[in-house]
């Protein structure tokens, strides 16, 4: 259903020259949308360049698939431009919002799990996908509250909106830890949950340890425990395209490649990965 | 139960503004993303304004944007995008002093030249191959190039910091600012006086024989040595388009 496309990077400023002028052990590339949503200058000569070796998937973090405000058709409009001209294999935004009455948050805000939601992020999902012309992956964020108003578990929520909609999912592995770890949910249930066929892409990436929470910060290497579950992921999902995050206290990209090669040993024995199993819960 | 749409208004006030809560969440922490809602914006606009938040020190420039952020909450998708009322903030506001305004009109200009669009420049072969006909010649800015004009010389300021000199207070002296870019490089460069006369003739694409009309009002006889002085600065800057 989804492209196989091993693994990949994302495609971050102190890595352009590297990219440009080396020839990383990288699949594929993932760029953050809102980055290349403009007119020219250097992001759109370095995604050019870098599109004309590797595939490069889409990931935006500005579609507010669960805002009650309707689609920003202006955004949309400028996605679809740029899925014509790169052609993605996968383009991914998050099932949360980001904007409302017209104000925009650039942050990844949680929904309450109700029917209500579902039928807006249906609709809504189904408006995008029939612009753009094709499939969309949503990604699990990481949350810091749950609400008083939710009827499902995340996991039943993505995977209905998943099903209901048509759309695959992008299953972040961190994401699921943290949440977990912050909301004390069973990571493995998480997993359990997910239609194996709409599982289209994991995302890798390290967090930070507040003491009352884990924060989803993208400056640290994947820790033990996240690899584990990816191992299980695997395990489950097959070898589901995968990528490796890092947004903050970004490392040479020689070292983000070592972190990748983790990944790609785990793929070929997914059961041998070390059992550090997360925990699911904080004390 | 809320319905979604006052779920979400409750949160929004809550995250954007400290507004009360009742029987919102079941767990977690909403200060969370409060902090983060402030710090994202916060850092964003320190990145898109890097010389101001040096002009005016950190407490000093947390304070005005924390405002600026409580009258213009962003509206656009892309954070490039957030401080895009700042200038037009500060002039009107007490906390900056009344250069900032245009420290902040200057580094916006950076931001909008440094992803706008690309263009080929006007090069010398494009020049000598008009003949007889450059009088014709139209001359327009590269599309990505603002003229910003500027009240006081925070150029000045602006440089100091870029090399890590001191600070200083701008004087008050009006200029017109170009602000390009070349390949991928953002310049900038305080424009001389009959160069700034041209500027918006420039930016409306005026004929090369209606920039030396306009030269030769200053200049009198010496218009025609200005000309081609001014139209090579332009072609080593690569500030000038190729005809589209």
């Amino acid at each position: 259903m989804f492209p196989r496309l091993g693994f990949g990077l994302g495609l971050r400023l102190p890595h352009y020259q590297d990219v440009l002028e080396g020839d990383p052990h990288v699949d594929w590339w993932e760029v953050i949308s809102e980055n290349f949503l403009v007119a020219g200058g250097n992001p759109r000569r370095v995604l050019r360049a870098v599109r004309e070796r590797w595939p490069v998937a889409l990931h935006g973090v500005s579609l507010s698939i669960g805002s009650v405000d309707p689609v920003d058709e202006d955004y949309l409009a400028r996605l679809a431009a740029l899925v014509a001209e790169i052609e993605p294999p996968i383009v991914s935004d998050h099932l949360c919002w980001s904007a409302l009455a017209g104000h925009a948050a650039h942050d990844l805000w949680p929904l309450p799990y109700t029917e209500e939601a579902l039928a807006l992020v249906e609709g809504k999902v189904r408006q995008v996908q029939d612009r753009l012309g094709r499939r969309i992956l949503l990604e699990n964020p990481s949350s810091y509250v749950t609400f008083a108003a939710s009827q499902l578990s995340e996991a039943e929520f993505l995977a209905e909106v998943a099903r209901r909609a048509d759309c695959g999912i992008l299953l972040d592995v961190n994401n699921i830890y943290v949440s977990s770890t912050n909301h004390g949910w069973d990571p493995a249930a998480y997993l359990a949950a997910m239609p194996p066929a709409r599982v289209g892409q994991i995302h890798l990436a390290g967090h930070s340890d507040h003491g009352t929470h884990l924060l989803d910060t993208h400056d640290h290497p994947v820790c033990d425990a996240v690899w584990a579950l990816y191992g299980e992921a695997l395990a489950r999902f097959g070898n589901v395209t995968s990528m490796l995050e890092r947004d903050e206290a970004i490392p040479p990209l020689a070292e983000l490649v070592d972190e990748l090669d983790r990944a790609r040993r785990i793929a070929r024995d997914p059961a041998g990965v070390v059992s550090a199993r997360p925990e699911a819960a904080r004390g | 139960m809320a319905d979604l749409a006052t779920l979400q208004r409750q949160f929004y006030d809550r995250v954007t503004a400290g507004a009360p809560t009742d029987g919102l969440i079941a767990s977690g922490d909403l200060e969370i993303y409060a902090d983060m809602y402030a710090t994202r914006l916060h850092d964003a606009l320190g990145e898109d304004y890097p010389k101001l938040r040096v002009a005016l020190g950190d407490e000093a420039f947390a304070a005005i944007t924390t405002d600026y952020l409580r009258a213009h909450p962003p509206r656009s998708f892309t954070l490039r995008d957030a401080g895009i009322a700042l200038a037009g903030h500060l002039r009107a506001s007490a906390l900056a002093p009344p250069w900032a305004a245009d420290l902040a009109a200057l580094e916006r200009a950076r931001v909008e030249v440094f992803d706008g669009p690309d263009a080929d420049p006007l090069v010398h072969a494009d020049v000598v191959a008009r003949g007889d006909q450059l009088p014709e010649l139209v001359l327009a800015w590269v599309p990505s190039s603002v003229v910003v004009p500027l009240a006081w010389a925070v150029d000045d300021l602006w440089s100091a910091i870029e090399d890590e000199q001191p600070t200083f207070e701008p004087a008050c002296a009006a200029r017109m600012v170009l602000v390009w870019r070349r390949d991928t490089s953002v310049l900038h460069r305080t424009l001389d006086a009959d160069e700034a006369e041209l500027a918006r003739p420039i930016a409306g694409g005026a004929r090369f024989a209606d920039a030396c009309e306009v030269l030769g009002r200053i200049h009198g006889d010496d218009a025609s040595g200005r000309a081609a002085e001014l139209l090579l600065r332009w072609l080593g800057d690569a500030a000038l388009a190729a005809p589209g």
